[in-house]
This record gives structure tokens, sequence and C-alpha cells, in this order.
């Protein structure tokens, strides 16, 4: 009987490595996945399940480039998971083994424009200026009690000109400013790598983990606080595996903003008469299981008539693009899909994430002559600053 | 050993390459640094470009198209100048600099202007340092 265990392990090495991943039941293909896959929905020949089955039968490189790819790693099918696949993590630890295999590195949407931000900041000697675009009026720091991390909102109005992405910023700042926290908003600020983590390349995450937790220690900040879902799931949940305790209590800005105008440290008083919905983030909802504190400071908001959608929370729909990897003609499917749901319910669509912004106002943007009601994308942050009086 | 900053020169086929064309027929000088990458159109530049320039460890960008109302394709000009206004606050708070980044016009006919703004600007580049992403020993 002594041959059993090496047979065994002889199976245990012929398995896929990703595979490892997955929970001690692993799946049981029941196929719940595949009909909560947001691409499903709009491409019938993608299935998480017949993934996960190909990869048990087949090892190593059984998982078509495009299945890779076109997983958005929103959750949703690990929300209903009776074993809990962790199926995000299966595809990213699936896009990091295949990534030095592939014809084509990861497939950017933006011709490479995010990645090769990220890659660059990854460099030692670099001295970024990362305050240009605070502007006047308001007050940071360099050294402090809170840290606010800005991600990479100082960036992205150069490419999505439609968006005026640094207000979320200018919004988060006024709102400290007006509680009496004086943020710290460090030039030695790195990309939190998000999208390098989910595209599969390590190497240029972990040396951007490694220059923020280097930095963020030096502060001997107590708190941190970022305005992007995507940030806040990178420093919340996946540094602490690579870079150990940052020695900081990581906190969206619904949750310090939840906490500020609960002990009236912050003063919301000025009506915003505006009938919203909410769209749960990815990152921020089934990542990293913060459901509540958005809808607290919506409704602390005088004058906002906070109506919720029919799928939110675990069940919430994805924004349609994923790491900034998967944008196409299906994408746009599931934002027509989303933009009527929230259409039926509300004016005005609020998010916690400039990305999920960021996607619903391309939709917006690019099909100026398409007949979906006018529906105004707002984040949170912003929202909430226009009730300051 | 003295610094010789290179430069990614982005020249619209029309103007900017035709103008270095004629600056290289003419033997006219400039600085061996500049590198000319010939696009249709400077309208094609994207930010990728420029920052895919300095990843790779250039130390200034120029863009060299038609002059403002006289693009082959009647706006690329137009839209290569809009993409730079945008890139160029992003190469500030990346620490690169936005002096690095210069967008220029030279007709077909005016190869000594090309050589002349090509000079100006490695002199510039020379006068700022090496790019921060330069690899090869300061």
């Amino acid at each position: 009987m002594s041959s059993a265990a090496p047979a065994l392990a002889a199976v245990g090495d012929a398995l896929d490595p990703a595979l490892r991943i997955l929970t001690t039941e692993g799946c049981v293909q029941c196929n719940k996945c595949t009909f909560n896959c947001p691409v499903h929905r709009v491409d019938v020949t993608f299935s998480p399940r017949k993934v996960i089955l190909q990869a048990y039968l087949g090892g190593g490189d059984a998982v078509s480039e495009r299945d890779l790819w076109a997983c958005l790693t929103c959750g949703e099918c690990q929300a209903v998971c009776p074993t809990e696949v962790p199926y995000p993590a299966f595809i990213r630890a699936k896009r990091e083994q295949l990534r030095p295999v592939m014809d084509r590195a990861a497939p950017c949407k933006h011709g490479g424009f995010k990645e090769v931000v990220a890659r660059i900041q990854a460099r030692p000697g670099l001295k970024p200026d990362r305050r240009a675009w605070i502007g006047e009026g308001l007050k940071v720091a360099d050294k402090g009690e809170v840290v606010y991390f800005t991600g990479c909102l100082p960036y992205l109005d150069g490419i999505f000109s439609y968006c005026d992405s640094a207000s979320i910023g200018r919004a988060a700042i006024r709102l400290m400013n007006a509680a009496g926290i004086v943020p710290v908003v460090a030039n030695a600020e790195r990309c939190c790598g998000h999208d390098s983590l989910w595209n599969g390349d390590t190497e240029t995450y972990r040396k951007l983990a490694g220059a923020n937790a280097a930095w963020i220690r030096k502060t001997g900040a107590k708190r941190l606080v970022t305005t992007c879902a995507e940030c806040y799931s990178m420093l919340k949940h996946e540094y602490p595996k690579v870079t150990g305790d940052l020695g900081v209590e990581v906190l969206h800005f619904s949750e310090l903003l939840e906490e500020l105008v609960a002990s009236g440290k912050v003063k919301l008083t000025k009506p915003v008469d505006l009938q919203v919905t909410y769209q749960d983030p990815c990152r921020l909802g089934r990542h990293a299981k913060e459901y509540d504190a958005p809808r607290a400071v919506l409704k602390a908001i005088p004058g906002v008539k906070f109506v919720e959608m029919d799928r939110i929370r675990e069940n919430s729909m994805c924004c349609g693009v994923g790491a900034y990897s998967t944008c196409d003609a299906q994408t746009k499917f599931m934002q027509q899909e989303r933009l009527e749901e929230a259409a039926s319910k509300a004016e005005t669509l609020v998010t916690a994430c400039p990305h999920c912004r960021i996607h619903f106002s391309c939709y917006i943007d690019g099909r100026p002559v398409d007949p979906l009601p006018a529906l105004k994308i707002v984040d949170l942050t912003v929202l909430a600053a226009q009730a300051l009086e | 050993m003295s610094f010789e900053p290179a430069v990614a020169a982005f020249c619209c086929n029309w103007c900017g390459y035709s103008a270095a064309d004629q600056a290289g027929a003419a033997k006219l000088e400039y600085p061996a640094g500049v590198r000319i990458v010939r696009l249709q159109c400077t309208g094609m530049v994207d930010p990728y470009f420029v920052l895919r320039a300095f990843e790779r460890g250039y130390d200034g960008v120029l863009v060299v198209g038609c002059h403002f109302g006289s693009c082959h394709y009647k706006s690329g000009n137009h839209q290569a100048r809009e993409q730079l206004d945008r890139v160029a606050p992003m190469l500030q708070a990346l620490g690169i600099g936005q002096q690095r980044l210069l967008m220029t016009a030279a007709s077909a006919a005016e190869g000594p202007v090309f050589a002349a703004k090509a000079t100006e600007f490695v002199e510039l580049v020379k006068r700022l340092g090496p790019s921060p992403l330069r690899e090869v020993a300061r």
C-alpha cells in the first residue's frame, strides 16, 4: 500500500497548479456560476464552470486565452457558489501563470496606457509631483494622522477626458478639511498595483506594493483612507499578503465619512435634491464586503431620495470592465442593461469607485444618440461634498 | 562622459518626416540622438506612445507635424495637440517633467526649420539632464 501516496502526489502534480486555490470541496459543476455570470448573459459560450472543468481535465494550458481574458473578475460567480470556489482568484493565478507564454501580454484596452503608467511608477529613482491637481484652498500635509491615498486620480484625466476624475480627490480633501483633518497626500505614492495584479503582472505589483508599504510606514499615520474601491481592496486585503502589516487602519472614504457624519464632525446640511440609486463596485462590495457605509452616507445627505435597484449587494451587476483588460461590444450590452436598470429607478447613479464611473460614463459619452434616458453618473464623495455649506 | 540625450521624434509623413528628409538631403546637421519614428499623421500619437518612449529610457519626446491649418488630414495635428496637452500634466505627476515633451511643426519645405528645432530641443533636454527613467550610467 506504500505506493498509493506517491501515486496520489503524482496526480496532484499533473493538475493545473492554479487549481490549488480552489476550496477543498472543489467545483461541483452545478453551473450556478454560469447563470449568474454577466459575461455569460451576453455571450453564452463563456462559462466559468466549463473553464474549471477544462482546468481539472486538461492541466496547465487547457484554458483558452479568450476565456482567460473575458472574465471581469467581478466575483458574481463566487457569491452564488455553493462551495465558494474563488473563481476570480483562480483566474488571477491563471493569468499570472500563462502571461509569460502568451503571444501577447494582457490586453489593456487603452493601448497599454494603464500598464505603462504602473510600470513607470514601479521604477526606482522617480520623484513624482502628485499634488498639482489639488489646486488652491485645500489643505494637505506631509505628516499627519490620516493618509489620503489618491491612487490613479492624478493620471486618469490624461486619458479619460470626459470624466473629471480629479474632482473626486478634491471633494474628499474638502470633506476632510471640513472635519478638521489635514490629510497626508504623499509625493512618494505609487499606483496601488491593482491592474498589474489582476492582469497577472505580479512582478510590477510586488514592486509597487513594496514601495507603497515603505512610505506608508514612514508617515507614522494611524489611518489610511482612499476614495477608490480598487485601492481599498488592494491595501486592505492584498498588501498584507506580500508586505506584511502596514501599521495603519485602511478605510474606504465612505466608511470615514459615515463615522464623521455620525460624530457630527462633518455637517451635511445643504439639500441636494436628487433621486439616486447606488452601484456596488465589485472591489468594494463582493471583494471587500463593504455594502453598508456608502448607503449610510447616501441616507445622511439631506434632500437625496435613495432608491435601490433590483440587483444589489452580493448580486450587484458589474460595470462591465475589470482591470481595464476587457472592453468590447459585449461590455456595452452589459452596460446598457445595468444603466437601463438604474435609469428606471433614478436620475442619478452613484458609485463609490472612480473606475465604475469611468466605464459607465464612457458608455454614455460614446453613444450620444442612444435612446438611453438622461442618467448622470456621480461619485459618492462628490455628491457628499455638494451637501457641504 | 558628456550627456548626449536620446530623443524620440514622432514625425508625420507629410510634413515633419519630409522636412527631416530634406534636412538630410541638404546635409544639414542636427544631433544624432534624435531617433525619428515616421507616422502617417501626428493625429495617431497616443499618450501610450509618449509614456512608452520614456519607459524605454528616452530623455525627450518630440512630435513634429504640419502647421495648424495645413494638416494633410485636416485636423490630425489638432488631435495630437489635444492628446499631448492631456499627457503633459501626467508626465509632471510621474516626475518625468513636462518640459521633456514638445510638439512643434515643420512643413515639407522646411528642412532647416526641422534641423534648428531638433537641435534646440536637444539642447533643452541636455540642460534638464538625463531622464529619471534612464538606466544607463549618468
